[in-house]
């Protein structure tokens, strides 16, 4: 209580200063957080302000790209030069204004915006918008966007000024069509302008929708700000306001709290003294009540141990109370105490003489049991009596526990057992006696009955085993007497011969042997010759006529009666017989192979080699056996072939390649070689064999061919070339001269100059396909077979075979119109020639108003069948024989028609290439019927394009009131340059320009860009080729048509110059008609 | 105790913070890495960042539209770091001037036709069909994008050019525009990259036509370096990934590497 009272005032005192110090705090960071929080503020509402402007101005960009729109729409319908040149004034200034506006939202600054605040725009105001990009390091998509597209739009808007200014002019030249004309190009322009627009207003909402809504993030920011900002100044001010209320309460609290705790301690002593007296008084009263009654007890108590002391001392037998925990005697009668106590205190000195407890073992201690048990026990000991004799002594033990049931004392008696006990003892000897005797009789008994059982066990299992031996040992085991008559045979007689063995029982063994020399020998004398070890070997037939060869060794052995048998030892052979007669032949195959075999082991050492090894490689059997096969190595043989090699045979594995190896003379060879891993019958690697040819002539005379096949492809190319080159003047200047107008022929120098080209026509078409045959037949030739809809090739052959036909009025249908068709593989190309040439056959051998018809059918399966049926002339069946011999001709005068007669000999060989057959059925007089089958596809046609464009194009011609046409012609030949000088000297509609070098092209096509470039592939320094990327790959040529001219009609270069995208490819010798109609077709569109 | 605790680290507070902190939407001071893409290739590229983004510390920004546009781009804006058109066309002239620094190849572009669905008007593969007057045709600009650039291309080397945009119902300016025009129905028949239709935006809602190899090439698709780059290392990267395999297999995946 004192405590207490000294430590109250000094805690008031602490309360209240630290409420003072927190409230002078409080007030004071209440004041420097408002001045933060303002200034926060503050800078929350110039962030606002600053999206605000941001916004304003892709408010603004927005408004201005819609003015450009408008402006550009306004350029399109321009009607002066004046009004365009005001439009593209206005365009550039809201260009640069654009820019500007896009240059201040990206990197910060300050936009001046004029706005017209009447409709007349007479009257102007001018706002000032400033804005700070707080995230300038950002890249943003959207400003780098505009700038591109304004950047595009720049240049689009300057190329449609000059698309509207020539609409102008036309509209000023007042042509009708021209206007139409330029209207749409004005409008095709519009079209792509327009998505175009789409795109950059796109991007210029977005920036707008991302400045609103950066704007509205910030709003919200300040907002929430503000919120914050009010809700802490008003927390802070009640937290004021409560602070003082609380300290005035604190100091009241505890005032009251001290004199209300003085007046309670005051009146809690005075109740405190008047209780404690009480509590004296009625304690002393007690104690002397208590006094009284011990004494009363006392007495009571000491009776009763005088009575409890005469009774125990009655008693006969000794008597004890002995302490639990020390073995002391607490109480004894004196019948205990008789014998010679000599001062003994404990119970084990008294009866026992000892200096411990009864251990409890032979001689248990009836105290320890006691103690264990909690129960009363009985116990026998020996001990002395008072004459100093052994007795047998019972002992008795009962607990003894005190008020809260602890064992604390055992009472224990005893009684003199020991006649009892000698009486009991004699008897059990005489017992235990007995019993030995008659065990040891069993036993002996028992041991004899179980050798006697072991004895016939072994008896059984023995018969038995020999039992099983012989009657399955695969041998035959026959026993005979000495005359050679069988006694017994075993059972494996019945197995390998089908015999019963009872009943070749009492048959004479000679019989049963197919050999003569053997069947009339005694026994005695076999058994002198095969008793040993060189068995006799015989046929024998079994059951059914089969015969066995038999191994036999014969034994003799001396019977009961003292006669002599035989027994013989005989196994079937004949497997192993055959085997060795099938290993002699194989010895045979690879000793007489002309293939060297060599065989190894695992670890590669030579075990084998046949004597075409010896021969071929000088090393005989003796020598090569032991070694390892490298030893014919070269040195030339990559090493990496042998490891390879040898990891493919050690994986188990067939290896196959060719090595260049070594004689023993020194002499190198190639080989072609197989190398076999064998295995046994567990299907471990245990040898590898080697067949190896010697291929060296053999490479020699391949190279050889390799060399001439390769001259050959380069005769062909110089051929292509180097009679082109003369031809494309022979056939160009004939048809010039014939096609001339300037200077017309005279009919004698036109037949004449007719003769010319027509026989350069065929000289050409005479090379074309003399190549394409040394082609083929040299291998140079190549398909690209492809999955191709017939109709495909079938409407454009026919289209083009129409074309002769109608000279002859021969007409030509299409039987196969209304079937549906599978699709066939082959190359195109090819297909069409085969047709062409089949269809003009069919024209050229028939009559003035025949007829040829195509059918296809499906009459064989997997192919489609090709026919082209003409009523002509026929052929004779002595030329059907040579129809596709070359240069034989079945007509008996060939000058009468056209022909080469190469094409039929091409046509069967390009059908065959393509997996087709080919053949004919001919009549003189009445017609003849061609076919050709082609394998059907299983894959999906892709469908084709163009195959009739040409024909469509082919009716179009040049516009006369079209321009002239400007065509540059790349080529180095001079003869080929005043060629084409002079074809083109004819034409109105085009001019021509020429350059000597793929560089000068490319830069006269740069410098001036023609409407069309005739390049001749073969040219010095780039050729025609390079020149061609060169100009595609400028955006100022990309789009200009590039003819191919060229004397290279290998088919490679051709697919190389489609496979590049040339506009056209025209073959020299140059067709004028063709090359004036593919300029004419290309330059229409 | 807590309230007096408040108001005592409340001012302490307010001093550490800056004031003119500006209230970013999110913390980024990670790099950032912008490439230009043609149109076709976004969703592949796409998946190429997605795995740049896991693997490094970065974010990649693309800006995307036709190949002739983000060629522009580059050059009037000069800042990004790779340049990934539909065309190598528009990569081999800043190869030259040495804009682009170094490029790999990582698929090929071709152009094919499309139309509705299961090809109700039944139109052939043939390039005529966009002559016809029936059909509604709508075809790429040949200023803005790689694909308008090869239409006109082929179109051109067909002398068919001029004729189909009379008959094109308008012009899109890149292959996207192209999809949306089949996929809303506006046209029946549209010339685009063929990988446009692998993409999964478009699976099932166009169906393909090839053009002859004979006149529609596999034009080479190259990624490229820009020499204006801020983070190389960053942009090798994602050239390498491109070019390996896990690059390779998602370019195979829409459709670049048939």
């Amino acid at each position: 209580m004192s405590y207490s009272f000294k430590l109250l005032p000094k805690n008031i005192i602490i309360q209240i200063s630290v409420l003072l110090c927190v409230f002078l705090m409080t007030y004071a960071g209440q004041k420097i957080g408002h001045h933060l929080l303002e200034q926060r503020q503050n800078y929350l509402h110039s962030l606002l302000e600053n999206e605000q402007n941001k916004l304003e101005l892709s408010y603004i960009l927005q408004e201005k790209l819609l003015i450009l729109n408008v402006k550009l729409h306004e350029m399109s319908n321009a009607g002066s030069q004046a009004e365009i040149n005001h439009v593209v004034g206005l365009l550039q200034g809201l260009h640069n204004e654009i820019f500007e506006i896009l240059e201040v939202v990206e990197s910060g600054g300050e936009k001046k915006i004029t706005y017209s605040v009447n409709f007349s725009n007479e009257v102007e105001m001018t706002k000032s918008l400033s804005y700070v990009n707080y995230t300038h390091q950002q890249i943003d998509l959207e400003i780098i966007e505009l700038r591109a597209k304004l950047a595009e739009l720049h240049e689009i808007v300057t190329e449609f000024k000059a698309t509207v200014e020539h609409k102008i002019v036309v509209v000023q030249a007042r042509d009708p069509l021209e206007i139409a004309l330029v209207n749409r190009k004005v409008s095709n322009y519009f079209k792509g302008i327009e998505p175009f627009f789409s795109r950059i207003l796109e991007n210029s909402y977005r920036l707008h929708s991302t400045s609103q809504k950066e704007t509205e993030r910030i709003q919200k920011v300040n907002d929430t700000f503000n919120q914050t900002y009010v809700r802490i100044e008003n927390t802070l001010a009640t937290c004021v306001v409560a602070f003082i209320l609380m300290l005035g309460w604190v100091i009241l609290r505890s005032s009251r709290k001290i004199i209300l705790e003085r007046q309670n301690y005051q009146l809690e002593l005075q109740d405190s003294n008047k209780n404690l007296e009480n509590i004296v008084n009625q304690r002393t009263s007690a104690l002397k009540k208590e006094i009284c009654d011990r004494k009363d007890a006392e007495q009571q108590v000491k009776k009763h141990a005088d009575f409890l002391h005469n009774i125990i001392e009655s008693l006969a037998h000794p008597f004890y109370v002995i302490d639990a925990d020390n073995y002391e005697i607490v109480l004894a009668n004196s019948a205990a105490m008789e014998s010679d106590n000599n001062g003994s205190t404990t119970c084990y000195e008294l009866t026992h003489h000892r200096d411990k407890p009864c251990d409890c073992s032979d001689h248990p201690c009836p105290l320890q049991q006691v103690i264990e048990t909690r129960a009363p026990v009985k116990v026998e000991h020996i001990h002395r009596n008072n004459k100093g004799e052994k007795i047998i002594v019972e002992v008795h033990g009962y607990p003894v526990f005190d008020a809260n049931g602890h064992l604390i004392q055992m009472i224990e008696y005893s009684l003199d057992i020991t006649a009892k006990k000698n009486a009991e003892s004699a008897l059990l000897h005489a017992n235990d006696r007995l019993e030995e005797t008659v065990m040891q009789r069993t036993k002996e008994l028992e041991e004899q009955i179980l050798q006697r059982k072991h004895a016939q066990l072994k008896l059984i299992k023995s018969e038995r085993y020999y039992r099983l031996l012989i009657e399955n040992v695969s041998d035959i085991i026959t026993i005979i007497d000495g005359d050679g008559f069988i006694t017994y045979s075993s059972p494996s007689t019945k197995k390998l011969l089908g015999i019963s063995p009872e009943k070749i029982i009492g048959a004479y063994i000679g019989d049963l042997v197919l050999s003569d020399d053997l069947r009339h020998i005694d026994i005695p004398t076999l058994h002198q010759l095969h008793s040993g070890t060189t068995p006799m070997e015989y046929q024998i037939k079994d059951r059914t006529g089969k015969v066995h060869v038999l191994e036999s060794l014969i034994q003799k052995f001396e019977q009961d009666d003292g006669t002599n048998a035989y027994i013989l030892y005989s196994r079937d052979i004949t497997v192993r017989k055959h085997s060795e007669d099938e290993a002699y032949k194989l010895r045979m195959v690879v000793e007489q192979s002309p293939s060297s075999i060599v065989i190894t082991d695992t670890n590669g050492i030579i075990e084998y080699v046949n004597p075409a090894f010896e021969e071929i490689t000088g090393y005989s059997v003796a020598e090569a056996v032991g070694l390892n096969p490298r030893v014919l190595k070269s040195g030339q043989t990559p090493e990496i072939l042998f490891k390879q090699l040898w990891k493919t045979i050690t994986a188990g594995k067939v290896w196959r390649g060719e090595f260049i190896n070594k004689k023993k003379s020194g002499e190198l060879y190639d080989e072609n070689v197989l190398v076999i891993p064998t295995r046994n019958i567990k299907g471990e690697i245990t040898h590898f064999v080697a067949v190896k040819e010697n291929i060296t002539e053999l490479k020699k005379a391949r190279k050889v061919a390799e060399k001439a096949n390769q001259a050959k492809s380069n005769f062909l190319s110089h051929m292509s070339h180097e009679l082109r080159t003369p031809l494309n003047a022979i056939n160009g200047f004939s048809q010039l001269m014939l096609k001339s107008k300037k200077n017309p022929l005279n009919e004698k120098q036109k037949d004449m100059t007719g003769q010319i080209h027509s026989a350069g026509q065929h000289l050409l078409q005479l090379i074309n396909e003399i190549l394409d045959l040394a082609r083929i037949e040299s291998g140079e030739f190549t398909l690209a077979i492809e999955a191709l809809d017939p109709r495909s090739f079938l409407d454009e052959s026919l289209s083009l075979a129409r074309s002769l036909a109608d000279d002859k009025l021969i007409e030509i249908t299409g039987a196969y119109e209304g079937k549906t068709l599978p699709s066939v593989r082959a190359d195109l190309t090819r297909v069409k020639q085969v047709l062409l040439n089949l269809l003009s056959n069919a024209v050229k051998y028939n009559n003035p108003q025949g007829t040829v018809t195509i059918d296809v059918d499906m009459d064989i399966p997997g192919f489609l069948r090709f026919s082209i049926i003409d009523n002509g002339i026929g052929i004779p069946e002595e030329k059907q024989k040579d129809l596709f011999v070359p240069f034989k001709r079945a007509l008996d005068n060939p000058n009468e028609i056209e022909g080469t007669g190469i094409g039929m000999t091409i046509t069967k060989q390009l059908v065959e290439k393509m997996g087709g057959d080919i053949g004919f059925d001919s009549q003189v007089d009445h017609g003849s019927h061609f076919w050709f089958t082609l394998p059907v596809s299983v894959a999906t046609v892709s469908v084709e394009i163009c195959s009739d464009l040409s024909e469509q194009n082919s009716d179009k011609m040049i516009d006369t009131n079209a321009q002239e046409k400007q065509i540059l012609y790349i080529e180095d030949n001079e003869a080929n340059v005043r060629f084409m000088q002079d074809c083109f000297l004819e034409q109105e509609h085009f001019s021509l320009i020429h350059a000597p070098t793929g560089e000068d092209g490319v830069a006269m096509a740069l410098e001036n860009v023609p409407d069309l470039i005739l390049m001749d592939l073969s040219l010095p320094g780039i050729d025609g080729f390079q020149a061609y990327r060169q100009l595609k790959a400028d955006p100022k040529t990309e789009f200009v048509p590039i003819v191919a001219v060229s004397a290279d009609a290998m088919e490679k270069t051709v697919k190389r110059v489609n496979r590049l995208g040339f506009s056209g490819y025209i073959p020299k010798p140059v067709d004028v008609d063709l090359l004036l109609k593919t300029m004419t077709d290309i330059l229409e569109t | 105790m807590m309230k007096y605790l408040i108001f005592l680290v409340l001012p302490l507070f307010l001093f550490s913070c800056d004031l003119q902190e500006y209230p970013a939407v999110e913390k980024n001071d990670r790099p950032q890495v912008l490439i230009y893409s043609g149109m076709t290739m976004l969703e592949p590229l796409m998946e190429i960042i997605a795995l740049v983004e896991a693997q490094e510390n970065c974010q990649v920004k693309i800006t995307y539209g036709g190949s002739g546009h983000i060629a522009k781009s580059v050059e009037v804006n000069q800042i990004g770091d790779i340049f990934f058109p539909g065309d190598e066309s528009y990569i081999n002239p800043l190869l030259a001037s040495g804009v682009v620094t170094e490029s790999v190849l990582v698929g090929y572009n071709q152009l094919g036709l499309f139309v509705q669905p299961g090809n109700p008007k039944n139109i052939s593969g043939s390039l005529e069909n966009l002559l016809d007057k029936k059909l509604n045709i709508v075809i790429g600009s040949a200023e803005s994008g790689s694909v308008g650039h090869e239409t006109k291309r082929i179109l051109s080397h067909l002398r068919l050019y001029s004729d189909v945009i009379n008959n094109a119902i308008y012009m899109t300016t890149d292959s996207k525009g192209l999809a949306v025009a089949i996929k809303n129905k506006t046209a029946d028949l549209t010339p685009n990259w063929k990988a446009v239709g692998a993409l999964q935006r478009n699976v099932g809602t166009m169906e393909y036509l090839p053009i002859s190899s004979v006149h529609s090439l596999k034009h080479p698709l190259v990624m490229g370096m820009l020499t204006y780059s801020q983070h190389p290392e960053l942009a090798k990267k994602i050239l390498q990934l491109a070019s390996s395999k896990p690059g390779q297999d998602i370019f195979r995946k829409y459709g670049f590497l048939d």
